[in-house]
């Protein structure tokens, strides 16, 4: 499903080099459930960045899908991702201006989808996770844990085939923090590949496989 | 040093913001130099606030214009009216010629009366001033008059040759009997010359009529000062008294008394001095000295327009600035975080705040300073006087007001920053409503601009419309000049100089006329009657019988004059124009043709006159006047040449200042297209155009800067939407349209508050116009178009940074 052969990604800023990843071979079937470990400065948000096409790799190969996706220029990564990979991050995300509904709405925004069907389909996510009855509040009039729903629902609109999550519990106290741990383990359960960058061995145990890493490089 | 330092570190922040604030202020700083120029008229005269003109309406005369000049016999008697402490005048009857080698110069002279420097305040620099107007052979000049004329300003003593410009020859050798400082561009007693009523060369009827108005001729000015305490009412009713009971009251004849109807004979009214310039109800006659006039609400408006775009800078200003805060936050909660006091932080915003303004206004004065011989030409205005160390310590004054009030806004943001939450990476904002009243402030600039640029399209479209309204005949192959006061073309030199001219190859004929075209100061007025109708009171023009041959103007029904007509003010055929005809009742023009119609005469008696033919509507005057009713009649008496070309207008002018000489060797030839004397009544809209059109350059210019700000305010605001968009799939031109989204919707509010106001204004000003073209209105549709095309160069460089922003920075922030 997701496969990086290689993959490296430096950062310059001034005269300073930085190596976020170093060569890294990294292979995540269909429906796993994999965990990424390890201390701040380790290269797993660029990790993330790049499993989700947000950033390419300077050299190495990174296979989305069955596709070679690392010289793909901005335009084909934005076509690859749209609808197939979901995002959840640690600080939510969400736009204050938006409802909770509009939020998610947002992800299907441009998807081909007609408006019916992308009505249909945030109700159903919004009603899946609990949240309906919070459907035309704003973000900040919710509970951390129902902020981080409301991301997951966003995420899951879609109906991606990979959920890349970046420490989604960051932000939350433990109830809720266990509450999100929960649904993903339900929607990996429903066949959804997960990545999740986690500082918490606890709830990297939650994964089928923990990938540790140091220094851009994996364990 | 700190602010300096801070400005330094952003360079690109700098240049735009004293650049933006300079241009802004500079222009500012123009336009309030023309608006001070222009109240400031004749602001240099001794006690001006004491010192009024006086007034006169004839009330029996067509058009009950106000004229300034009145019979100079009322100055004796006024003297002892209680309330006044003097009165003088000075008149414009015989501008004095300087003859050179080279020929004859124009010089602006005055004859004035006894009194008249110590009303003024004038002093001689050299020489006895008292003494040389009381001299038969001496003239006072001023120093720039000296310099223009002769060359020098050392030139007491000397005796120079002047010729009188009327019809007699009158010459004569005078000495310079004293030197005058210059007077100020802006005053309506403008003068090189000065001289009394004793010298030699002026006509013994002139002396007579200028000390004791024997003639009861208007054509001199009085300026009248009242004591302190002194009532302008009740002098003016005491002048009023006099008028009522004046010989000439009982010598004009009851049917010209009756067209006063139930207004009084002769009206008569103060105006103080400094209002002059703005006395838009002064008619001009022959004898009149023309000076600039100024239109108070244009000149209220080019305040409010200057005063606008101080605040479109401001504004600007203050946008960037707090951007530059808002960009600065960590820095500023850092400080926090270390013990930076609110006071010093303050200090910080309004230091740096201070250095901007302080560096745009030296730049701005010098800017103005600069630009200023440019504008002076621009708005037709000799500026040259506004540079003053009071008005530069203003403007300074003006800088550091700015600097303060513009200090305000970003510093409170910067206070409002919270330590804590900003290192957390919360990052703190500005507040809601901070961001809505900079956005409603930005809405305003694009406002303003919009506006400004529909009514600088709008004066545009109806200025080049009236240039070009048709006239009813071609004015392309003509010339028009104007004979020496006292002349008319019956004159055996003037007669000469026709006959000269139309033999000349390059002319094709002359033809004359009473009055100049595009020009009003002299009208001939008389009653007319059918049959025993109502008496009608119409304009006569007295033209000579080839005048419509000339001009090329077919008749309406009937025929026009021709060569072969022969009349005068009594036998004349008539020739009516088509309003004419049907207020004395014709309800066709053919059925005018051939009747007769009664006219006044000089002797009161009704004279039968036969109706030769009806002409079209002719356009004499501007397009704010209605064409009036007109009846044409044969007169040799007029003082108006005009000159059809027979090929190029320049070979037709030249043969004009070859042959003039010959014949009226004492007077100096004006001579002007006939289209360009159309062109002069719309002097003061191409003005104010071209002052929009300044004014509108700039406005955009800010609006533009503004519009970056926006966008970069925008895309800021909204990076991590942007981030989130590109994310689920968003395009580059999806990332374009939201942008363009937010200003486009800024922009319509915009349009929605600029463009009904211009509208109003367009209005406004289209409503004195006989035609108005609904073009005009078009320029409200351009105005926008052209915001638009502002504003989307202006938001260009930050929409594209949007569009190429990766995600993956936009999340993390």
């Amino acid at each position: 499903m997701l496969k990086l052969v290689k993959a490296s990604r430096k950062f310059v800023g001034g005269d300073v080099m930085t190596t976020a990843l170093n060569e890294v071979h990294l292979e995540i079937e269909a429906g796993e459930y994999v965990a990424v470990m390890g201390p701040s400065g380790c290269g797993k948000s660029t990790l993330l960045g790049i499993l989700g096409m947000l950033d390419a790799p300077d050299s190495g190969e990174y296979w989305f899908d069955g596709s070679n996706v690392a010289s793909c220029d901005e335009a084909q990564l934005n076509e690859l991702r749209r609808g197939r990979v979901g995002f959840i991050f640690q600080g939510f995300n969400l736009l204050e201006e938006l409802t909770v509904a509009q939020n998610v709405a947002l992800a299907l925004e441009y998807s081909d989808l007609p408006p019916a069907e992308r009505r249909e389909r945030v109700a159903q996510i919004l009603e899946k996770l609990g949240i309906a009855h919070r459907a035309g509040h704003h973000p900040s009039q919710l509970s951390g844990g129902q902020q981080q729903r409301v991301a997951i629902a966003r995420a899951l609109v879609t109906r991606p085939l990979v959920l890349l999550a970046d420490e989604p519990t960051g932000n939350l106290d433990s109830a809720h923090g266990e509450e999100v741990m929960q649904l993903l383990q339900q929607i990996n359960a429903e066949g959804t590949t997960i990545v999740m960058v986690t500082h918490s061995a606890a709830h990297a145990a939650r994964a089928a496989r923990t990938v540790g890493m140091l220094d851009g490089a994996i364990r | 040093m700190n602010a300096l330092r801070a400005l330094a570190r952003d360079p690109a922040y700098a240049l735009v913001s004293v650049l933006g604030l300079a241009v802004g202020l500079g222009f500012c700083l123009l336009l309030l130099a023309y608006s001070r120029y222009s109240w400031s008229y004749d602001a240099h005269v001794t006690d001006v606030d004491r010192v009024y003109v006086v007034k006169h309406r004839r009330n029996w005369e067509l058009g009950k214009r106000w004229s300034e000049q009145v019979p100079l016999a009322m100055r004796d008697p006024a003297k002892s009216l209680p309330g006044v402490a003097d009165v003088t005048g000075y008149a414009h009857w015989f501008p004095l010629r300087l003859e050179q080698p080279g020929g004859l110069r124009e010089t602006s002279s005055l004859v004035v009366l006894p009194g008249f420097a110590e009303m003024l305040g004038l002093e001689a620099l050299q020489g006895d001033l008292a003494a040389t107007l009381q001299s038969t052979d001496a003239i006072a000049i001023t120093e720039a008059g000296a310099r223009r004329l002769l060359g020098s300003d050392d030139v007491l003593g000397q005796s120079v040759v002047l010729r009188l410009d009327a019809a007699d020859v009158l010459v004569g050798k005078v000495r310079i009997g004293a030197i005058l400082p210059t007077p100020p561009a802006n005053t309506t007693i403008p003068y090189e010359i000065l001289h009394g009523v004793n010298l030699s060369m002026l006509p013994t009827w002139a002396k007579d009529e200028a000390l004791n108005g024997s003639h009861a001729f208007s054509g001199g000015y009085l300026l009248l000062k009242l004591a302190p305490g002194g009532s302008p009412a009740q002098v003016t009713a005491a002048l009023q008294a006099m008028a009522d009971n004046s010989p000439l009251a009982r010598l004009v004849p009851e049917p010209i008394k009756a067209h006063a109807g139930e207004d009084k004979f002769t009206e008569i009214k103060l105006s103080p001095l400094r209002d002059a310039y703005l006395d838009d109800e002064v008619g001009l006659n022959v004898f009149s000295k023309e000076v600039p006039r100024g239109d108070p609400r244009m000149i209220a408006g080019v305040t409010a327009v200057a005063m606008l775009l101080l605040l479109l800078a401001a504004i600007n200003y203050v946008n960037l600035a707090t951007i530059r805060v808002l960009r600065r936050q960590r820095e500023i909660a850092l400080r926090k975080v270390l013990g930076v006091r609110r006071e010093r932080l303050a200090l910080q915003f309004v230091s740096e705040s201070l250095l901007v303004s302080g560096l745009a206004t030296v730049l701005g004065i010098a800017l103005a300073v600069v630009s200023l011989p440019a504008f002076s030409r621009f708005v037709d205005r000799d500026l040259g006087g506004m540079i003053s160390l009071r008005n530069v310590l203003a403007s300074l004054g003006l800088g550091v007001l700015l600097g303060l009030l513009t200090a305000m806004y970003p510093a409170w943001v910067a206070l409002r920053i919270r330590p804590a939450a900003m290192l957390a990476g919360r990052g703190g904002d500005e507040s809601r409503h901070g961001r809505r009243w900079r956005r409603a402030l930005s809405v305003a600039q694009l406002a303003l601009a919009m506006g400004l640029a529909a009514l600088t399209l709008a004066v545009s479209i109806q200025t080049r419309n009236a240039m070009k309204a048709p006239l009813g005949f071609d004015p392309d192959p003509l010339l028009v000049a104007s004979l020496p006061i006292g002349m008319s073309a019956s004159d055996e030199s003037t007669r000469q100089l026709r006959e000269a001219l139309e033999q000349h190859p390059a002319i094709a004929g002359v033809a004359v006329s009473v009055d100049a075209l595009g020009n009003n100061r002299e009208v001939w007025s008389t009653d007319f009657q059918r049959d025993d109708g109502e008496l009608r009171f119409f304009e006569v023009k007295g033209v000579s019988a080839n005048f419509f041959e000339l001009h090329g103007i077919a008749p309406l029904a009937g025929r026009l004059f021709n060569s072969g007509d022969k009349g005068s003010e009594t036998t004349s055929p008539l020739v009516l124009n088509e309003e004419s005809a049907r207020l004395l009742g014709f309800s066709s023009p053919e059925l005018a043709v051939g009747e007769h119609v009664r006219v006044r005469g000089m002797q009161m008696s009704m004279e039968d006159h036969e109706v030769v033919g009806v002409a079209p509507r002719v356009r004499f005057n501007s397009l704010r006047e209605t064409p009036p009713p007109v009846v044409y009649m044969i007169s040799n008496y007029g003082a108006t040449l005009i000159i059809r070309a027979r090929g190029s207008l320049a070979d037709a002018e030249q043969a004009m200042q070859d042959l003039w000489p010959r014949y009226l060797p004492n007077a100096l030839l004006h001579v002007r297209h006939a289209r360009d004397a159309f062109a002069g009544s719309y002097a003061d809209d191409a003005r104010l155009a071209r002052l929009l059109a300044l004014s509108t350059l700039i406005a955009m210019l800010i609006a533009a800067c503004g519009a970056y700000v926006l966008a970069a305010d925008a895309v800021r605001r909204r990076n991590r939407e942007i981030a989130l968009r590109k994310l689920f799939g968003a395009r580059r031109g999806h990332i374009a349209a939201l942008v363009a989204r937010e200003l486009g919707t800024l922009l319509l509010i915009a349009a929605a508050i600029g463009l009904p106001i211009a509208a109003v204004g367009i209005a406004r000003y289209l409503a004195p116009f006989s035609e108005r073209t609904p073009l005009a209105y078009a320029a409200l549709a351009a105005a926008l178009l052209m915001a638009a095309a502002v504003v989307s160069a202006g938001a260009a460089r930050q929409a594209w940074h949007a569009m190429k922003m990766r995600p993956a920075v936009g999340l993390r922030g």
